[in-house]
């Protein structure tokens, strides 16, 4: 009982969407609240950390619920749709890019005069910031995938609908990229780290 | 590149070695080793680290409240997505319904005339007897003048005016003025028009 008067207090994503398309502005609002943090992080993520094109993109995901609400299906899951679509607007801006971005800084990193021997002693900060620029220097995909499970916390089938791929390709995808952070933050993340 | 197992990637995703069971343990030992295992383990809790994020500035979202009034401010809702209760949709129902007898009948007020002529006023009586009484006459004698049955036709206005209190009018001619025009003015022997009675 207490559950079922839970979910009727609390709208779903899905309920939410239905009432956008009617023109609800505070759907809306519960909506945003949300979502917009975490789409800002995964933008951020997937976008060389800057802040400014997360705001931009944020920006943008949300317009698209604003000008065309309809194209969400209420009968489809909306985290899974909502991320898809982030998906889309990041493949765009590589395209329109035409390059990949940031796969060099780590490398930098590791061939800064830094002793190796000073590195487990790193403070909080700078550890952070090795494992952000490791995240960046993986490969869109591979980082995507990443960040869709370890750091959003979502499923391998829910990343495999979002990515529009087989639950393989994703385990594929997070095995490769747990190695290769694993390289290149040994340093970093050893036992007296 | 062999994919982690289910197993071993929800085990990493969610328990430090330490809290593996025995069977956990035996296909750790078999997929990867303790040792790998502890190491991927950290890099997904530095994934898990960087959930800590700058978040999104106010004006985002002001702007984007902002957009979405002016967006539904000038579209136009379609019927069918708009639900009403069903106590909406009833008062709504009974508000028509009072508003068409309204129009029907109009307001109180304009239900009594401006002017009330009494039935009793003597005067007033007299004078539209006579207005109707003289307009009958005129109109039915130029109608008989112009519509004098011939010779050997069936004088009809005669034979339907034999019973008639013909002492009070002048023969019914054959006309055109409809049945409860002449009814109206000239009666009938059984019901004589109370105008024509007074006169």
């Amino acid at each position: 009982m207490p559950d079922q008067k839970q979910s009727k207090a609390i709208p779903t994503d899905e309920q939410l969407m239905q009432r956008i398309q009617q023109g609800q502005e505070s759907a809306f609002n519960a909506l945003y609240d949300r979502y917009s943090q975490r789409m800002y992080r995964y933008f951020y993520r997937m976008l060389g950390q800057s802040a400014e094109m997360a705001h931009d993109f944020t920006q943008e995901l949300f317009l698209k619920i604003i000008e065309q609400p309809e194209a969400f299906d209420t009968g489809r899951r909306f985290s899974t749709w909502f991320y898809a679509v982030a998906g889309n607007l990041v493949k765009n801006e590589y395209r329109r890019k035409a390059k990949q971005p940031l796969q060099a800084s780590l490398h930098d990193a590791n061939h800064t005069p830094v002793s190796m021997a000073v590195l487990p002693d790193l403070d909080a900060e700078v550890r952070k910031t090795y494992i952000e620029k490791a995240v960046q220097s993986l490969r869109p995909h591979h980082r995507e995938c990443f960040l869709l499970r370890y750091q959003e916390g979502l499923t391998v089938q829910e990343i495999s609908e979002i990515m529009d791929c087989p639950p393989g390709t994703v385990k594929s995808r997070l095995h490769y990229s747990l190695k290769k952070l694993n390289e290149l933050l040994s340093c970093v993340l050893g036992p007296n780290a | 590149m062999e994919p982690l197992t289910n197993n071993i990637e929800a085990l990493l995703a969610t328990k430090d070695y330490e809290e593996l069971t025995k069977a956990e343990r035996d296909q750790v030992a078999q997929s990867c080793g303790q040792q790998e295992y502890e190491q991927l383990r950290q890099v997904v809790l530095s994934g898990k680290s960087l959930r800590e994020a700058p978040t999104p500035p106010t004006s985002l979202k002001a702007n984007l409240m902002r957009a979405f009034r002016q967006k539904h401010q000038r579209r136009n809702i379609p019927l069918h997505t708009i639900t009403l209760p069903f106590w909406q949709a009833a008062a709504i129902a009974a508000c028509m319904v009072l508003m068409g007898q309204f129009v029907r009948f109009g307001p109180v007020y304009a239900q009594t005339p401006a002017i009330v002529w009494e039935a009793n006023d003597s005067i007033w009586f007299k004078k539209v007897t006579q207005i109707v009484a003289d307009t009958a006459l005129a109109v039915f004698t130029a109608d008989d003048q112009l519509k004098a049955p011939k010779e050997g036709e069936a004088n009809i206005a005669a034979t339907a005016t034999a019973q008639l209190p013909t002492e009070k009018m002048l023969p019914q001619p054959v006309s055109d003025t409809p049945g409860w025009a002449r009814r109206s003015a000239l009666g009938t022997v059984e019901n004589t028009p109370l105008l024509l009675m007074m006169h």
